[in-house]
């Protein structure tokens, strides 16, 4: 199975991405608690290339593909926005107190506490995340 | 000492589009010193890291100011997110 979305780099694109988890886990027969959980790893992946890829501004393209391969569900975000590897920003140190806790490292924290495997690759000008859960 | 109690519902998802909304309606609160401020989450039916991120700063404003946060009301897989990320330890959670 493989399933395609193209969104452009707008806030307002991410419902898109939330009718795209919805459509996917009912396809794939999956619960309530992973159509929740896949949306909040789009959702930090994607409002991150939105929000800071493209600096100059300007209409750009993401691309989110879903495919299963033997009980596993890759998600890849795909954009064309400034080099920006987010697996190598530091996990945010959950067992800070609230005057302690800095800003950041929650999103990428949170996908991998929900994914299984998080690989970066920047090839030809793309940003590539791939994010992995076994089903 | 003033000593008011002040609620904020939240409703619908707490996404990236949500946020500016959800912050005017903290703003909104006027948080003064001593008060009880609740966060009646009952409604909400969703929270990315950036929500999560507007009710810490919430919660330092109430603390500094000698008053108290309370959020009220998690569902059982928003209440899953404040788990994961150890916002569970920091907040007063009803």
């Amino acid at each position: 199975m493989e399933k395609k979305l193209t969104i452009e780099n707008q806030l307002e694109q991410l419902t898109l991405v939330a009718s795209f988890v919805e459509e996917l886990c009912e396809e794939l027969g999956l619960d309530a608690s992973l159509v929740f959980n896949l949306n909040l790893v789009l959702e930090e992946a994607m409002t991150n290339v939105i929000m800071y890829a493209f600096p100059e501004g300007g209409k750009h393209e993401l691309e989110l593909t879903a495919a299963t391969e033997g009980g596993t569900l890759s998600l890849v975000v795909k954009d064309s926005g400034i080099a920006f590897d987010p697996t190598a920003v530091p996990d945010a140190d959950v067992t800070l107190t609230a005057e302690e806790r800095p800003i950041g490292g929650l999103g990428i924290f949170l996908i991998r506490q929900i994914m299984d495997e998080v690989n970066y690759e920047r090839v030809d000008e793309y940003n590539i995340l791939t994010m992995k859960k076994k089903l | 000492m003033a000593n008011n109690t002040k609620t904020v519902y939240i409703d619908g998802p707490l996404n990236a589009q949500a946020l500016d909304e959800v912050q005017k309606k903290i703003d909104a609160l006027l948080v003064e010193t001593g008060d009880l401020v609740v966060l009646d989450c009952t409604e909400m039916s969703y929270i990315c890291s950036s929500g999560l991120r507007i009710f810490l700063s919430m919660h330092k404003d109430v603390t500094q100011k000698g008053g108290k946060l309370i959020i009220r009301g998690l569902q059982p897989l928003v209440m899953e997110v404040f788990n994961m990320t150890g916002f569970a330890h920091i907040f007063n959670i009803e």
